[in-house]
């Protein structure tokens, strides 16, 4: 085996060192810190995103729940003005109608006070238009003339007893 | 390739191919010099060699790959992005888990290991390149090197206490005798481990693809079909085996690494 | 009304959020881990534990022998010292090998 010929080991060695060294170097300036680098930069970009996108989320939230909160009151404050509207307009309803009952009222006693005192007055004018009536038709069948006093008693004996 | 003269048999004439040819299957480990510039320090010969120029176009290719990928440095990634990412966060992930955090300043080294054998080991796969991490002096020294750390730092944090890692807690007092020898023995068999098994890894598996190829070569195009077949079934198994030995060195590390944190 | 439709909306969209976290998260903390232990890699682990065990063991016998002078005594003895290391070993990977099986299992079931 040629691989036990130790002529060589010298130059083998000498070799090995120097390139392994220099190589050694090259990788702690150059290579490693690129490498590494960008792994670590990615990394941190990966993260910087997802703390970002956290942050984005958490405002969204936040942006919800104050937009759900401006409905709610805003919900709140429009039953609250339609309850309001709604009041007003019912008292408003209820004292219009009770005014408008009370001149009714008033109307109505008023016309009926009036149809009595017409009543009372047609019928005052019925007993005269009688009593003329009973004097002429006295005179007519029996010629004779009956005094007004006999012919309204009559009128009223009659009445009354139509009247019972 | 004629088959008329001598009348030896083909196994003989195919062996004798074999021997001869650039197909020697252990031949592809010999390290040889390249250029004609000897380098001598201390009379150590320190030439370039084609073990040396694998280790750089190794070094480089994994240096070049991982800027080109991560050159857009994009959040986004793109395919070859992933991969770079995808090594950085699986050697991260076997430091985390096997580690702790205590691991953490050992993780360019660690990176760095990985990185350079997984990038040796599937380089190796290209025909007429040259395998470095089949070279057990190659992977011994990374051995003995990560062996030799990993004690160290066992001592300086523990002190003389590490010494209590080759007595398992609990264990009659008398049992000492023979089991801390053998817990010794155990510990310094692991670099012999750790290295032998890529060597040997990637030693077999260039050797089974010479070979094959050889025949597929020999055969020619007809006759090399069956090889060929099992050549592409080979080289599959090859690359996995490329990436799971550059995993097993590394994992491994990162245990010893936290035998020596936590001691157990 | 509008209002039912946007909380909806906000907590699916509060799921998909969670959601992507967790994955972050899990991508972050989650162990990648791709291959290891088919049989035959799990094989050649052991075997190679076994050898290097004992090869140590030995190799130290040797050593010992040749500065002491006990020949073969040391070896001997070291010998044995390697067989229970190399056990030692073999009991020890398998363990981890046990247990990364079942940790990959228990993963596969949460998977």
């Amino acid at each position: 085996m040629p691989q036990f010929d130790m002529s060589t080991a010298p130059s083998q060695i000498f070799w090995l060192l120097v390139v392994f060294g220099l190589l050694y170097l090259t990788f702690v300036k150059v290579v490693l810190p690129k490498v590494g680098g960008v792994i670590e930069m990615r990394s941190n970009k990966i993260e910087g995103d997802l703390a970002r996108a956290q942050s984005l989320k958490d405002e969204a939230e936040e942006a919800v729940a104050a937009y759900e909160k401006a409905l709610a009151a805003a919900r709140a404050e429009a039953s609250q003005i339609l309850h309001e509207a709604a009041g007003a307009t019912r008292q408003q309803l209820e004292a219009e109608t009770a005014t408008f009952e009370k001149d009714l009222n008033e109307k109505v006693q008023a016309a009926q006070a009036r149809i009595a005192a017409a009543e009372a007055e047609a019928r005052s004018y019925l007993q005269e238009i009688a009593v003329a009536a009973a004097g002429l038709t006295t005179e007519k069948l029996i010629g004779l003339v009956p005094s007004e006093a006999d012919a309204k008693a009559a009128v009223e004996r009659a009445t009354a007893g139509a009247a019972s | 390739m004629a088959s008329d003269s001598n009348g030896g048999g083909i196994g003989e004439e195919l062996e004798q191919q074999v021997h001869e040819s650039p197909f020697h299957p252990m031949e592809q480990f010999e390290v040889r010099q390249i250029g004609n510039v000897d380098i001598f320090i201390f009379g150590l010969d320190l030439s370039f060699t084609n073990a040396s120029l694998w280790m750089v176009i190794s070094a480089v290719v994994a240096t070049g790959f991982l800027l080109f990928a991560m050159r857009g440095s994009a959040i986004v990634p793109t395919r070859l992005q992933v991969v770079a990412e995808g090594l950085y966060g699986l050697v991260a992930s076997m430091v985390r888990d096997n580690v702790g955090n205590e691991g953490r300043p050992f993780f360019p080294f660690i990176f760095t290991l990985f990185v350079f054998i997984l990038f040796a080991n599937t380089l190796a796969l290209i025909p007429g390149s040259f395998a470095v991490t089949a070279q057990i002096v190659v992977t011994f020294l990374m051995a003995i090197l990560i062996f030799v750390t990993v004690t160290v730092i066992g001592f300086m944090r523990h002190g003389w206490h590490f010494f209590r890692f080759f007595f398992p807690e609990g264990a009659p007092a008398w049992t000492a005798v023979i089991l801390i020898p053998i817990e010794v023995v155990s510990y310094l068999s692991r670099p012999i481990s750790l290295s032998v098994r890529l060597f040997a890894n990637m030693t077999v598996g260039h050797v089974l693809f010479k070979i094959l190829a050889g025949f597929v070569i020999l055969l020619g195009v007809v006759g090399g079909i069956l090889p060929l077949a099992v050549l592409v079934g080979i080289t599959a198994l090859e690359l996995l085996v490329a990436v799971l030995q550059a995993y097993v060195f590394t994992i491994l590390t990162c245990v010893y690494l936290h035998d020596a944190i936590h001691m157990h | 009304m509008k209002g039912p439709g946007d909380q909806e909306d906000l907590r699916s969209l509060e799921v998909r959020l969670e959601a992507a976290r967790q994955r972050h998260r899990g991508e972050q903390g989650k162990p990648r881990r791709l291959i290891d232990s088919n049989g035959a890699a799990a094989g050649f682990r052991v075997a190679v534990d076994l050898i290097s065990g004992l090869a140590v063991g030995v190799a130290i016998g040797i050593v010992l022998d040749y500065w002491l002078g006990t020949s073969p005594w040391c070896l001997i003895l070291f010998f044995f010292l390697g067989s229970g290391a190399a056990l030692m070993n073999v009991i020890r990977t398998a363990k981890s090998l046990e247990a990364e099986r079942k940790r990959r299992l228990e993963e596969g079931e949460k998977g």
